[in-house]
């Protein structure tokens, strides 16, 4: 179905291409999963397939991509509008009108299709995706999934063999993930589309994929193969892969249920091990009181309230995970802690101070704030530059943020601009921008979005010296495996209230929605990661020699 | 590609009628269009003579016992005298218009000559009868000021439009075919009677007299404006997403 | 008889009857600086918005438009009330203090205010407002975008790039306002020009992205796939409908300015119409594109269409016959009621009964409770 024959991808003004040499063949009917670091080139990959590189991204392509015995460098993407559907990161920014129905049937205007045949199809795209319900609702107004699966169906009303999806789940919420990967596997499974799809975080999807291609990026050769054979010394794994590894599972397990099928006798040796706490250890010689304290604090935009009474304390040295349903009211009760938002009744306290009331530089140094799109805090043209006004706008001794930067970050050039930094860069960019003042709280909202696993184990390694210097960590987040990883107490918050509140495996080792696999594989016992269950085993090794 | 090569004749024939009909519109427009104005020329009376005022009313600040001068007419564009009041102004004098009135100390008597203009230059109606007045203002009044003591003047834009509502709409109206009018003959102008010099108090409610009438359809239109924005109100409550 | 033509079928209205109802509204306001009809118009867009939006996003718009008409009376009162000399009549509400300004600027700050001038400004800034409600009720009633669907296969390019324009523009604001809040994160006041350059680099680059992101998800998608005919042909229709709207434009500027010499009217608006329709009528042969689900185009849009031009009609005919009710002869008379164009502005509040209701779905009462919240 998909060919790809000796291609290689080279941009204008890059030293070495993108991809090189690449040859794999993607036959009809399979779930192909496509992963990598950011940046390695995945994205070119995907939007090789239906030619929008080279057509609509320049650079040059050498080698031939065959697509339905199509040749892209003959075919626009709109000559392979009906063969290949394309659907990118963010659903919101592909639309085109602003009613469901009418986005379903953009595409089928475009190739001209007879009214009946639009009307027809249209229909049966809102049964398939299950979005009947929807039809005459503005697209401003769906959740982030129902958004992703109307994205999903207005390219398959064309009718397309194959699908191509650039991190379909990247923004959403477990469940709101959980409900697009189904109906994909459902394209799969019932019509026989041939789907393409890039994703960092393989623990939601790697189960269902018939294929891995990994793009190692450096412009190594590409590998594919069956998920298990490729998943055996990825640098990238799901933690029930590398619970398999670490197990020494054969072959290795990928969903829940494999792992936990084999798990009786790990479970067994583990009996006995105590789990680490996942609490936060005193943080030594400072008064360890509380950063952060609210009281009763409601929140709201006009007449409805986002946050409803929420009463909570937050400790040096901490690291609290905020979670729950998109909309749920996370950002919102980050937006108060920094003052960008007065609550409506209530206290807040942030290091003695009252948030909204304090000047733009003297909030800095007791709050700071990595926002969702960490590009937001930034605005210099060098990284240099950008870590010099840092530390004028935090009146500190210049360098200062520099030096941070490159703790967290090694090895950047201060010329780059921060737009050609990868997401994890940019991440800790804006972190040591925050840190740079020493603000006693550090809110992160969202840190993982399109973070791969690498920037996340660094991520992780960061915050946990931060808390162990003494700041306060909050972050919200919908990774669960980073929250089993670092958490040392969840929150969860619906519908604007405090639900949950309690050391991380009291909270997420019972819920279906947050609790870790590993947590799901060796329930009831309450491990969290591999490498906790990992390190256990080493230990009772070497005591028991 | 029969169609096509038809397409592109048709078109181009299309667009070459396109630009005759342009290019004849722009020379007929412009053959005419000498173009004049129709608006009230404004005037001062120095030394027994009118003189075209350099500035707008309300940047001018006559003196006590001067005369000020409105007249309406066309004039055209190369024109830089106006067109001046048909006022004698050996009969039509300060003392003749403001002999009678009375000032304060902290006020001054300004004469005002309005000359409505011609039949020619008035639409389909007859101009009001020209007429002199005596305003007595504050001491700082400017000369529009003066002006609304004695007339109501419709304002649009900074614009003096019309005076004592006429003309009834537009504003410098413009004229094809104008010409610059000259040697007109005096007409008679109607001064204030003794007994009858207006205070500082602007022309009466032209419909003064017949209030109840004006006021009922008002009142009619007060409530279904309220009645009608309280519906839209009670309907948009009823909705209430909003 | 088809359903359509019902005016109890419940259905989406087409929005091209909507704005053409809301047209004439506007263009009946524009002839007039009499409140009373001003005033009536406001009401009556008001009420039909009320009576007949749809719980859609753009649908709340009217309010917004609302506070921008308060906003321009009010910045109309300030500037030619308070802060000019010129335009004050003889009866004086209050003076306050003057600062001197050499005179011969025109402004004046403080000093005498009078009630000719503030009712002047009032009336002026009435009628700028009364039109933008009228836009905005035509906004919140038919979608500006799905208006755009209905543009002739020749303009569908300008269409495209509408659509996107409005996309961008209200989130431009909202990009602008989360890039401040997060600058007041690093300390940074927002105020000054160098706030305005900090700010402009992450929002335009946003942006920017997001339009290439658009553009690459519509190319995916078969945009201008079946629009492949001749460079020369496509100038030709492009010129032929631009020049007939332009003729359309000056057509119609010289109708309502009323003051242009006679060509400039009628003749240069059917001249316009002619060639915009030709060049249309080529324009659509070249598109293969297709339309679903068009609204249709029955008696209701007749209806309400009929209803938004009876009132301009009826102004335009108030005009001619009694110029003085509509345009004051002094701004402090009791306006007078033109009973002819309230008549007629009182026909346009029909479509709140006229224009179909909405179908259940889209009624604001009958919002799914269960609906999921936006990202707060």
């Amino acid at each position: 179905m998909i060919t790809f024959d000796h291609v290689s991808v080279t941009f204008a003004d890059a030293p070495a291409p993108v991809l090189r040499d690449v040859n794999l063949t993607i036959p009809e009917g399979e779930l192909c999963l496509v992963i990598g670091r950011t940046g390695s080139g995945k994205t070119t990959l995907l939007r090789a397939i239906n030619g929008l590189v080279p057509h609509f991204s320049g650079g040059t392509l050498s080698g031939r991509v065959l697509v339905d015995g199509r040749d892209t460098r003959d075919h626009r993407p709109r000559d392979l509008a009906d063969v290949v559907g394309f659907v990118g990161q963010d659903p919101l920014s592909g639309f085109v009108t602003d009613v469901v129905e009418d986005e379903l049937a953009y595409g089928m205007e475009s190739l001209g299709l007879p009214s009946e045949v639009m009307r027809k199809r249209v229909e049966e795209t809102l049964d398939l995706l299950g979005l009947a319900e929807l039809r005459h609702r503005p697209l401003t107004d769906l959740s982030g999934g129902q958004q992703q699966r109307v994205a999903i169906g207005s390219v398959l009303t064309t009718h397309p063999r194959i699908l191509v999806l650039d991190e379909p789940t990247s923004a959403l919420d477990p469940l709101a993930a959980e409900e697009v990967l189904a109906t994909l596997q459902r394209l799969v499974h019932d019509l026989g589309l041939t789907v393409v799809l890039a994703e960092h975080r393989l623990e939601r999807v790697v189960q269902y994929a018939d294929r891995v291609v990994l793009v190692p990026g450096g412009a190594r050769p590409v590998r594919d193969g069956s998920p298990e054979e490729v998943l055996v010394d990825s640098p990238i794994a799901p933690p029930v892969v590398e619970l398999g590894r670490v197990a020494g599972w054969q072959p290795l397990p990928l969903s829940v249920r494999d792992a936990r099928r084999k798990a009786g006798a790990l479970r067994a040796q583990l009996a006995d091990l105590t789990e680490p706490p996942h609490t936060a250890e005193p943080v030594a010689g400072s008064t360890a009181g509380p950063v952060a304290v609210t009281e009763h604090l409601v929140a709201g935009y006009g007449q409805t309230p986002v946050l409803q009474g929420i009463s909570t304390t937050i400790s040096a040295g901490e690291i609290v995970a905020l979670m729950g349903r998109n909309g749920a009211g996370k950002s919102t009760l980050l937006k108060t802690l920094v003052g960008m938002k007065r609550p409506s009744s209530g206290r807040v306290h942030v290091d003695g101070q009252v948030p909204a009331e304090l000047k733009p530089r003297d909030l800095l140094r007791h709050v700071g704030l990595v926002p969702q799109v960490p590009a937001d805090l930034l605005y210099e043209s060098t990284v240099g530059r950008e870590c010099t006004q840092a530390d004028k706008d935090a009146g500190v001794e210049s360098g200062t943020t520099r030096a941070l930067f490159e703790r967290l970050s090694p090895c950047v050039d201060p010329a780059q601009h921060p737009r050609d930094l990868s997401e994890g860069q940019r991440l800790t960019l804006a972190l040591a921008i925050v840190l740079a003042a020493e603000p006693p709280l550090v809110l992160l909202d969202e840190p993982t979005r399109g973070l791969d696993y690498t920037a996340k184990h660094r991520l992780v390694e960061i915050l946990r010296d931060l808390a162990a210097a003494g700041h306060g960590i909050v972050l919200a987040t919908h990774d669960v495996e980073l929250v089993a990883e670092v958490a040392t107490r969840v929150l969860v918050i619906a519908d604007g209230e405090l639900v949950a509140d309690g050391s991380t495996p009291d909270v997420v080792v019972s819920s279906p929605a947050f609790a870790p696999q590993v947590a799901k594989i060796l329930a009831p016992q309450r491990w969290l990661t591999p490498t906790d269950v990992a390190l256990a085993l080493a230990d009772a090794e070497t005591v028991s020699r | 590609m029969a169609s096509s090569t038809t397409l592109r004749r048709s078109a181009g024939v299309l667009i070459s009628l396109f630009v005759a009909v342009f290019v004849a519109a722009g020379f007929s427009g412009t053959a005419h269009a000498v173009d004049g104005y129709k608006f009230w020329n404004y005037f001062h009376a120095t030394d027994g003579a009118w003189a075209f005022s350099q500035k707008g009313a309300s940047a001018y600040e006559p003196a006590d016992g001067t005369i000020e001068g409105y007249r309406f007419g066309t004039t055209t564009a190369n024109d830089t005298d106006g067109l001046p009041p048909r006022a004698d102004l050996a009969e039509v004098n300060f003392e003749t218009i403001c002999g009678a009135a009375e000032a304060d100390v902290d006020q001054k008597r300004v004469g005002v000559v309005i000359d409505y203009g011609t039949e020619a230059d008035a639409e389909d109606t007859t101009p009001p009868a020209p007429r002199a007045e005596c305003a007595v203002v504050d001491a700082d009044a400017n000369g529009l000021q003066v002006l609304q003591a004695v007339a109501n003047v419709r304002i649009e834009n900074s614009f003096s439009c019309a005076i004592d509502g006429y003309p009834a709409q537009g504003c410098g109206t413009p004229v094809a075919d104008a010409t610059d009018t000259t040697g007109e003959q005096p007409v008679a102008f109607e001064l204030p009677a003794d007994e009858t010099v207006e205070e500082t108090a602007p022309a009466a409610d032209p419909a003064g007299d017949d209030g109840n009438d004006l006021l009922f359809p008002l009142v009619l239109a007060g409530v279904v404006v309220v009645a009608l924005g309280a519906g839209a109100f009670a309907l948009n409550r009823r909705n209430p997403d909003a | 008889m088809r359903p359509q033509h019902l005016v109890t079928f419940p259905r989406n209205l087409h929005p091209g009857a909507w704005w053409l109802w809301a047209l004439g509204l506007a263009a009946a306001a524009s002839r007039t600086q009499n409140p009373v009809p001003l005033l009536l118009i406001l009401v009556v867009t008001g009420f039909v918005v009320a009576a007949r939006r749809s719980n859609a996003p753009w649908a709340k718009s009217y309010g917004a438009f609302l506070k921008l008409a308060l906003i321009v009376i009010a910045i109309r009162i300030v500037f030619q009330a308070v802060l000019s000399s010129g335009s004050q009549g003889p009866t004086v509400l209050f003076t306050l203090p003057e600062i001197p300004v050499p005179s011969d600027t025109g402004i004046k700050l403080g000093g005498i205010i009078s009630l000719e001038a503030v009712l002047r400004a009032f009336y002026e800034g009435l009628q700028l407002a009364t039109i933008l409600c009228c836009i905005g009720a035509a906004n919140s009633l038919g979608s500006a975008r799905r208006l755009l669907r209905y543009v002739p296969g020749a303009l569908y390019e300008i269409g495209v790039a509408c659509v996107i324009a409005l996309t961008f523009a209200p989130q431009l604001v909202t990009d602008a306002g989360r890039v401040r809040a997060a600058h007041r994160l690093r300390g940074q006041t927002s105020r000054g020009l160098g706030s305005l350059k900090r700010l402009a680099m992450p929002v335009l680059e946003g942006a920017l992205d997001r339009s290439i992101e658009l553009a690459a998800a519509m190319d995916s998608r078969g945009y201008g796939r079946t629009t492949d005919a001749g460079r020369v042909s496509r100038r030709v229709t492009g010129l032929l409908v631009f020049g007939g709207l332009l003729g359309v434009c000056v057509g119609v500027y010289g109708l309502l300015a009323g003051t242009s010499a006679g060509w400039v009217g009628l003749p240069m608006l059917l001249g316009g119409c002619l060639l915009a329709a030709v060049g249309m009528f080529f324009g659509g042969r070249r598109t293969g594109r297709t339309k679903y689900r068009p609204d249709p185009w029955a008696l209701p849009e007749w209806l309400v269409t009929g209803t938004g031009l009876a009132a301009a009609v009826t102004m335009f005919v108030a005009v001619e016959r009694t110029p003085a009710d509509l345009f004051l002869a002094s701004v402090t008379q009791v306006p007078p009621v033109p009973l002819l164009a309230c008549a007629g502005i009182l026909i346009a509040i029909a479509p709140a009964f006229l224009a179909p209701p909405l179908p259940r779905s889209d009624r604001p009462q009958t919002a799914q409770p269960q609906q999921l919240e936006v990202a707060a």
